[in-house]
C-alpha cells in the first residue's frame, strides 16, 4: 500500500510532462489522459484512505533520506484536492475549447494536482518547500494562461510578491535546519519540543517559525499578505481560478501553515496567537473588503479570504487550548476548522466554476441558477448547508473555550458574507465579454451538479459515522504533536490581542 | 563574517524590490534576495579545514572524518533551490517580455496604473 503513496506524485507529473508534449492536433487525447490521471488520484487517494504510515523514497531511511507520509490530515485534504481538481478537469475539457491550446492548460493544472499531493505527503520541510514551489509556478502560469493584458498583470503581481514570500519561507527552513541539523517533519518535531517547552520570542527557531507562516500565510492569500489573490482569481480562466481558490490556497497555504505550526513548532500559545491574528484580520478584512467589491468574482475571492480566516482562527486556539492543556475544546475547535475547510473548497470551486459557465453561456439557465445558489449559501452559512454546519461548529468551539469575543466577531462577520453576495446578485449576468449564447455541455453541468449536491451534504460530515472516519482521525493526526504545559507565554501573548477574550485564561496552568 | 555578506545581500535585495521602478529590476532584485539565501545556506554546511563528506582510502579513521566532514545536505538543498530559482527567474522574464508587448512599458507603476481591458 505504500507503494502507491510516491505513485500519487508520480503518475501526475508524468502525465502532466507528456501532456505538454503532445502536439497541436491530439487535443482529445490530452483531454482522455487528463481526465484518467484525475480519476486515477481520486481512486488513490480513496484507496489510500485506511493507510497510516510512510515511504522511504529511495530506500533511504529517515532522517536521512526523503520521507513520505500519510496520516488523517493530509489524507482528508487529499480526498478533497482530488474531488475538486477531477471538477475542474472535467470542465476545463469543454470549457476551455474556446482557447488554442487546451492541453496544454490541462497539463498545468495536472502538474499542479501532483505538486500538491506531493505537498500533502511529503515529510521533510525542504522537500515540501520544493513540492510548495512546483505548485505556485504551475499557479503563476495558469493565472496568465490567457496572456491578455489583465492576466499579466496579475500574473506578475503574483509571481513576483510569491518569489519573495518562498523566499521567507526558505530563510526559514536554513534558519531551521542551522540550528536542529534536520528537515525531516517528525525529527524536527521532536527536537524542538525536547529543546524547551517554549521557544522564546527572540530566538532564531522563533524568528524561522514567523518566517515560515509568514510566506505560507502568502500561499493562502490570508489577510496582510493577500493582495495577489483577488487580483489574479479575478483575471484567471474560470477553471484556474476554481483550481486555485478551491484547492491551491489550502494544500500549500493553509495545509502547509498548519503542518509547520503543529508538527514542527508544537503549536505553542505564541505561533498559535499569530494564526488568530491573522485569522481574524482576514476573518472582519475579507468580508468587509467584499462588500466593497461591484464583481462577482471579486467578492468570491474576498469571502474565500473570510471562510479561510475562520479555518486558520480555529486551527490557531486548537494550539493555544491544546498547550494549555484543554484537550476537548482543542479538539473540537481542529475538528470544526477541518470541516469548515473541505467545506470551504467545494462552494469556491463551485462558484468559480458556475460563475463561468455563466459566462460561457452568455447568460444563466436554471442549472447555473440552482448551483450558484448552493454555493452562496454554503459559504453565506445558511442551515441545510455545509457552509453553515462548520461555521456553526468553529463558532461552537470559540464559546466552549471561553473565547466570547471571538465568537462574537465570527457570527458578525457570518452576517456580512451574505450581505455581500446580495449587492452583486445580478452581476454574473451581464457579460458582454462572451455576448453568444450557447448551450452549456454536460461535461460542464456534471461537475457543477456534483459540486452543488456537496455543498448540500457536507454537512453530513458531522454525523458521528462519518466523522469518525474523516475528521476524528484528521484532528488525531494534528493534535499529536501539540504539546502541553507549554503556555508561560500567554502573558506575552495577551499584549498580542488587546481583546477581552484573554481573562478566560485558566488560573491553574504551570509551565513544568 | 560571511553572515554579515549574507544579510547584506538580503538588504540591497529588499531595497531594490522596494525602491526600483523597473519590472526587470526588481526580478533581478529577487535574484540577489534568493542568492543570498543561498549563500546562507551553503554557509551553514561549511566548516573550517573541512574535507569532502565522502569516504576515500585516504582517510581510515572514521573519528577523524565525523570531525572534519562537511555536512552534503545544504550543498544538496542550494542545487535544488537554484534550480526553482532558475524556474522562477525564466518565467518572470517572459511575463516582462509578453508585458512590454502589451503595455509598452517595464515601468510598474504604470502598468499598475492603467486599466487595459483587452488587447
Amino acid at each position: 500500500m505504500s507503494v502507491l503513496i510516491p505513485l500519487m506524485v508520480a503518475v501526475p507529473l508524468g502525465a502532466g510532462f507528456v501532456m505538454a508534449l503532445l502536439p497541436g492536433s491530439s487535443q482529445r487525447a490530452g483531454d482522455l489522459l487528463a481526465v484518467a490521471t484525475g480519476i486515477f488520484v481520486l481512486a488513490g487517494a480513496a484507496a489510500l484512505s485506511p493507510f497510516v504510515g510512510s515511504y522511504a523514497v529511495g530506500g533511504w531511511d529517515p532522517p536521512i533520506g526523503i520521507e513520505m507520509s500519510r496520516d488523517g490530515f493530509s489524507g482528508l485534504v487529499l480526498v478533497v484536492t482530488a474531488i475538486v481538481a477531477l471538477a475542474v478537469i472535467l470542465y476545463a475539457t469543454a470549457s476551455m475549447r474556446r482557447y488554442t491550446s487546451r492541453s496544454r492548460f490541462l497539463a498545468l493544472v495536472i502538474l499542479l494536482l501532483a505538486a500538491m499531493n506531493g505537498t500533502l505527503l511529503s515529510g521533510d520541510i525542504f522537500n515540501r518547500f520544493v513540492f510548495v514551489e512546483i505548485a505556485a509556478i504551475a499557479s503563476y502560469v495558469l493565472v496568465g494562461f490567457a496572456c491578455g493584458a489583465n492576466e499579466l498583470k496579475a500574473a506578475l503581481k503574483y509571481a513576483v510578491l510569491g518569489a519573495v514570500a518562498s523566499i521567507a519561507t526558505l530563510l526559514g527552513i536554513a534558519l531551521v535546519y542551522s540550528v536542529h541539523g534536520t528537515v525531516n517533519i517528525a525529527h524536527l518535531g521532536e527536537k524542538i519540543a525536547a529543546s524547551g517547552p517554549v521557544m522564546a520570542p527572540d530566538s532564531v527557531v522563533f524568528i524561522a517559525a514567523v518566517l515560515m507562516l509568514a510566506g505560507f500565510t502568502f500561499k493562502a492569500g490570508l489577510m496582510p499578505l493577500h493582495v495577489w489573490q483577488p487580483d489574479a482569481l479575478d483575471a484567471a480562466t474560470a477553471p484556474a481560478s476554481a483550481i486555485i481558490s478551491g484547492c491551491l490556497v489550502q494544500t500549500i497555504g493553509v495545509y502547509a501553515m498548519i503542518r509547520t505550526a503543529y508538527a514542527v513548532f508544537g503549536a505553542t500559545a505564541p505561533i498559535g496567537w499569530i494564526m488568530v491574528l491573522v485569522g481574524v484580520l482576514s476573518m472582519a478584512g475579507g468580508a468587509i473588503a467584499a462588500l466593497q467589491q461591484d464583481e462577482w468574482r471579486r467578492v468570491v475571492a474576498y469571502t474565500g479570504i473570510s471562510q479561510l480566516g475562520y479555518v486558520v482562527c480555529a486551527f490557531g486556539l486548537g494550539g493555544i487550548l491544546a498547550s494549555a492543556g484543554n484537550d476537548t475544546a482543542a479538539a473540537l475547535a481542529v475538528i470544526a476548522a477541518l470541516f469548515h475547510l473541505a467545506n470551504h473548497a467545494v462552494f469556491q470551486s463551485l462558484l468559480f466554476l458556475n460563475g463561468g459557465a455563466v459566462e460561457y453561456a452568455g447568460g444563466s439557465n436554471s442549472l447555473t441558477k440552482l448551483a450558484g445558489l448552493a454555493g452562496v449559501l454554503s459559504s453565506s452559512a445558511v442551515p441545510p448547508f455545509g457552509g453553515f454546519v462548520s461555521k456553526a461548529m468553529i463558532v461552537i468551539a470559540f464559546v466552549m473555550a471561553g473565547y466570547y469575543g471571538l465568537a462574537a466577531v465570527a457570527v458578525a462577520v457570518a452576517a456580512l458574507i451574505p450581505l455581500a453576495f446580495w449587492r452583486v446578485r445580478s452581476r454574473p449576468e451581464p457579460t458582454e465579454r462572451t455576448p453568444r449564447t450557447a448551450a452549456v455541455p454536460a461535461v460542464m453541468t456534471a461537475p457543477l451538479a456534483v459540486l452543488s449536491a456537496l455543498c448540500l451534504a457536507g454537512g453530513l460530515i458531522a454525523l458521528p459515522a462519518l466523522r469518525s472516519v474523516t475528521l476524528e482521525p484528521a484532528g488525531q493526526s494534528i493534535l499529536r504533536y501539540a504539546s502541553p504545559g507549554t503556555t508561560t507565554e500567554q502573558g506575552q501573548a495577551a499584549t498580542l490581542i488587546p481583546s477581552e477574550s484573554v481573562e478566560q485564561e485558566e488560573p491553574d496552568e504551570e509551565p513544568d | 563574517m560571511v553572515y554579515v555578506l549574507c544579510a547584506m545581500l538580503l538588504c540591497v535585495g529588499i531595497f531594490g524590490l522596494i525602491s526600483q521602478k523597473n519590472v526587470i529590476k526588481i526580478i533581478i532584485s529577487i535574484s540577489i534576495m534568493e542568492n543570498a539565501v543561498n549563500l546562507f545556506l551553503v554557509v551553514i554546511g561549511y566548516r573550517r579545514d573541512g574535507i569532502a563528506p565522502i569516504i576515500t582510502e585516504r582517510i581510515h579513521e572514521s573519528v577523524q572524518f565525523a570531525e572534519k566532514a562537511v555536512d552534503p545536505l545544504p550543498q544538496a538543498m542550494v542545487l535544488t533551490s537554484i534550480v526553482i530559482g532558475l524556474g522562477v527567474m525564466a518565467l518572470m522574464v517572459t511575463m516582462a517580455l509578453r508585458i512590454y508587448h502589451v503595455y509598452g512599458t517595464y515601468d510598474i507603476t504604470e502598468i499598475l496604473k492603467s486599466r487595459k481591458k483587452a488587447e
